[in-house]
Parts: structure tokens; sequence; C-alpha cells
């Protein structure tokens, strides 16, 4: 699942998933995302951190809420880089940071690592 | 002390409605200018709009490029496999068209032995013809016997009659002897005959017509040899060909990946996009709120506010800089600002 407010990053990524194999859903905020979890289990969720409506964080916090999500690995993909906001995201469940824009194989290297069956 | 707590001249500090002249224009000047802030906010937002759907279409067309590098692959690794289906093909045809060529010079060899064979049997049977001469010969000779025997038949008078009957009879037979002899003969003479002329290729003596000449053993088994060897140099040329075209279909496989993975980056690159809009949405973002911090001064200076209502314009750079997402943003602020900059850089890929 892609969750990001830009339409160029939900298209071009989805894009660049499709191409690997990867079944991809989109949402263009946080609470459009957690209103598809509740019915979607995806193996990933990849996050921005600046969104209208429902920032990344508060998403991070309200998806490890969810049972079927609890595992599920979160990475944030994000212009920002500061070492405080890292930490925070961390400490509300996310799995990884990503910092835009990032390449196509570090993204597919980070994802096989927290997939290891991708 | 900040410009806008400082007394003004010739006029008494707190009395918001006798602002001198110069300062009533100065606030109207402000007044006029700041719609301008909003002007240039509106027009970054139309940067960003353009920037989007440029690059929404740039994706469109890069995935365009993908779909048809995916045919191209597939088709191309088809071709590869047909052309690889065709060099065993053609392995097989050279393999009988080798085989053709070997039992046709063994058929050569056969028709060769054959033909010679059958002139030899030829010469045989014409050879009969002189074992003939000799039975006429031995005919006449006799012939010539029964005549003299009757001669002498006649001499010896009635005494020679029984004599002259025999030598009437070895006469007749000799005759007969003679005349089978010619008959056989005769036949002996067609039967070789027939048998030089279905040699010479089947004509009914004479000249057989264009080619006949050339339609000789030797002949004959010199086109069959070039036949065959123009039949495997044909076979050879297309396998050729196929392996040609079949390392081509390779090659173009392997293009088609690399189209793949050129259009694999040039999807990931598009993120200048967003990148780019956080960046035109903060300085917008800015340009509104200098616009209110303006409007509150002009206010001011045209005596139809108090001072407080500009208390948040000092803190304006420390709100600029709050705003920030991304650490190229913060990194000009410092150099411009001279203020201390970031920490060293964290990594731009991290697993917690």
């Amino acid at each position: 699942m892609l969750v990001d407010d830009s339409a160029t990053i939900l298209m071009s990524m989805s894009a660049v998933l499709t191409k690997q194999g990867f079944e991809v859903t989109t949402a263009s905020h946080g609470a459009d995302a957690l209103g598809k979890l509740r019915s979607a289990r995806p193996d990933l969720i990849i996050s921005d951190l600046n969104m209208p409506t429902m920032d990344g964080m508060t998403f991070v916090r309200e998806a490890r809420k969810l049972p079927g999500v609890r595992f599920t690995p979160i990475l944030m993909l994000t212009t920002e880089s500061e070492p405080a906001k890292r930490q925070e995201a961390r400490a509300a469940g996310a799995t990884g940071w990503l910092v835009k824009p990032v390449s196509s194989d570090a993204l597919l290297t980070v994802i096989r690592q927290v997939l290891p069956g991708a | 002390m900040p410009l806008w707590k400082r007394p003004r001249r010739g006029a008494c500090a707190g009395d918001p409605g006798t602002g001198d002249p110069v300062r009533r224009r100065a606030g109207h000047a402000i007044e006029q200018a700041v719609p301008a802030f909003g002007l240039l906010g509106a027009q970054l937002g139309n940067v960003v709009r353009t920037t989007e759907q440029v690059a929404l279409r740039y994706l469109t067309e890069i995935e365009a490029v993908d779909g048809a590098a995916a045919d191209v692959e597939v088709q191309a690794a088809r071709l590869a496999d047909l052309t690889a289906q065709q060099g065993i093909e053609l392995a097989e045809v050279s393999r009988v068209s080798r085989q053709t060529g070997e039992e046709v010079e063994r058929l050569l060899a056969h028709v060769v032995h054959r033909d010679r064979a059958v002139i030899d049997l030829v010469e045989e049977v014409r050879a009969l013809g002189d074992h003939l001469g000799i039975i006429q010969k031995i005919s006449r000779s006799t012939t010539t016997l029964a005549l003299n025997a009757k001669i002498e038949a006649s001499r010896a008078g009635e005494h020679g009659a029984g004599f002259q009957v025999v030598a009437d009879e070895v006469r007749e037979l000799s005759r007969q002897s003679d005349e089978a002899a010619r008959l056989i003969g005769q036949k002996i003479e067609q039967l070789a005959r027939r048998l030089a002329v279905a040699m010479d290729g089947g004509s009914d003596g004479g000249d057989a017509g264009a080619g006949g000449a050339d339609d000789s053993d030797a002949a004959l088994t010199d086109r069959l040899h070039t036949v065959a060897r123009q039949q495997r140099g044909l076979v050879e040329r297309l396998d050729t060909f196929a392996s040609r075209v079949e390392g081509a279909a390779r090659e173009l496989v392997l293009d088609s990946g690399t189209v793949h993975g050129l259009t694999t980056t040039m999807m990931t690159e598009l993120q200048f996009q967003d990148v780019t809009r956080q960046v035109i949405e903060h300085v917008a973002t800015t340009l509104d709120e200098l616009g209110e911090q303006f409007t509150a001064v002009s206010g001011v200076l045209a005596g139809r506010a108090d001072d407080r209502s500009m208390a948040h314009l000092e803190a304006a750079m420390e709100r600029i800089r709050s705003g920030y997402v991304m650490a190229r943003q913060r990194e000009t602020h410092a150099e411009l600002t001279g203020a201390q900059g970031q920490d060293a850089q964290a990594p731009a890929v991290e697993l917690f």
C-alpha cells in the first residue's frame, strides 16, 4: 500500500512496483489509508510523512492499533531527514525511513530486506 | 528596540490617530504592495500544478515505452525461439540432403555399372553374329556339296537315285539352315540396335533434339553432382542466416531488458516533482504569512491598528525555518542567515 498526497508519487512508485510484480493499493492521506486497512491486508506499507487531513506520523500510530497491521512493515518515504523526526517515527512504530528522491535500486533493496519472499 | 516600537518624531507615542503624512503614505504604499504576496503565491501554485501535469503526462509516456519494450522483448524472444527451431529443421534438411547426395552417387555408380554390363551384353550379342556367319558359310558349303552330290548321282544313273534324293534333302536343309541363320542374324542386329538406342537415352536413332549430345552418362553425373552441391550450399547459407537472425533476436531481448531498467529509473526520477512541490508550497505559505504581517504593518502606519498587531513579525524567520521539510532547505537557510547548520547528514535509507 502506498500512502502519499502527491499524485506523481503514487503513480510513479505504483508503476515501478507493479513492474516488479507487486500488487499496489494507493491512498492519498493517512485517514484514507486507515479506511482501506480495515478490509485490506497489505504485506508492506510505504507512507509519506507530510500529508493533509492525517499526517504520516499519526497514521503509523493508528495503523499499529489495527490487529492485522501490528507486524506489517511500514516504511516512511519522505523529503524529511531530521534525526528527531526519524526517532519519532521509529517510536510510533515505523520499520524504516527513506528520503526522497530514492532510487529504484535502493527502494527495491529495502523492500526485499523487509519482505524476504519478495 | 524593533523599528516599529521606536517613538515617532513630532508625535505622541501611543496616539494612533495622529500619524504624520510620511507614515500614512508608507502605510498606504505597503497596502498597495500586499496583494503582490498573494499574487506570487498564486503563480507559485501554477508552477506546482503545471509541473504535476507534465510529470503525470511524462509518466504515461514512459509507461507506454515500457509496454512497447515489453512487447518487443516477447516478440524478440519468440523470434529467437522460432529461428532456433528453424536451425534444428535446417540441420535435419542438411542431413537429409547429404544422404540424398550419397544415394544419388550410389545410384549413379549402379547405373554406370549396369550400363557397362549392358554395353558388354550388346557387344556379346553382336559377337553372336560372327558365329552366325560361320553357320551361314557352312550352310553354303553344304549346299555346294549337295549340288556336287546330285551331279555325281546323276552320273551314277539309276544306282544314284537314292543318293540324289538325299542330296536334295541336304540341300533343302542347308537352305532352311541358311534362312534361319539369316533371320537370327536380323533379330540379333535389331536387338543390339535397340539396346544401343536405350543406352543412348531413348532416342530412336539419329539426333534426340536439344541437349541430346549432352545427355551422356558423364554429363548427367556432373549435373547431378552440381545440383547436390548447390543444394548443400543453399542449406548452409540458410543455416548461417538463421543463426544470425537468432543472435540478433537474443540481443534484442537483452536490449529490451535494458530499456526496462531505464524506464524504471525514469519513473523514480519523477519524484523531483513532489520534492519541488513541497519547496514551492512552503514558499507560497510563507509569502501569504508575510502578506498578512505587512497588512498589519500598514494598518499601524495608517493609524488604524496598534502595534500589538505586528507582534509576530519578528518571529517570521523562525516560522520560515520551522516549516522546512527537507535538509536542503535548512542548509540554504543556514548559509544565508549565518545560523548554525544541521548536524552530519543522516543516511538516505535506514531500517530501524
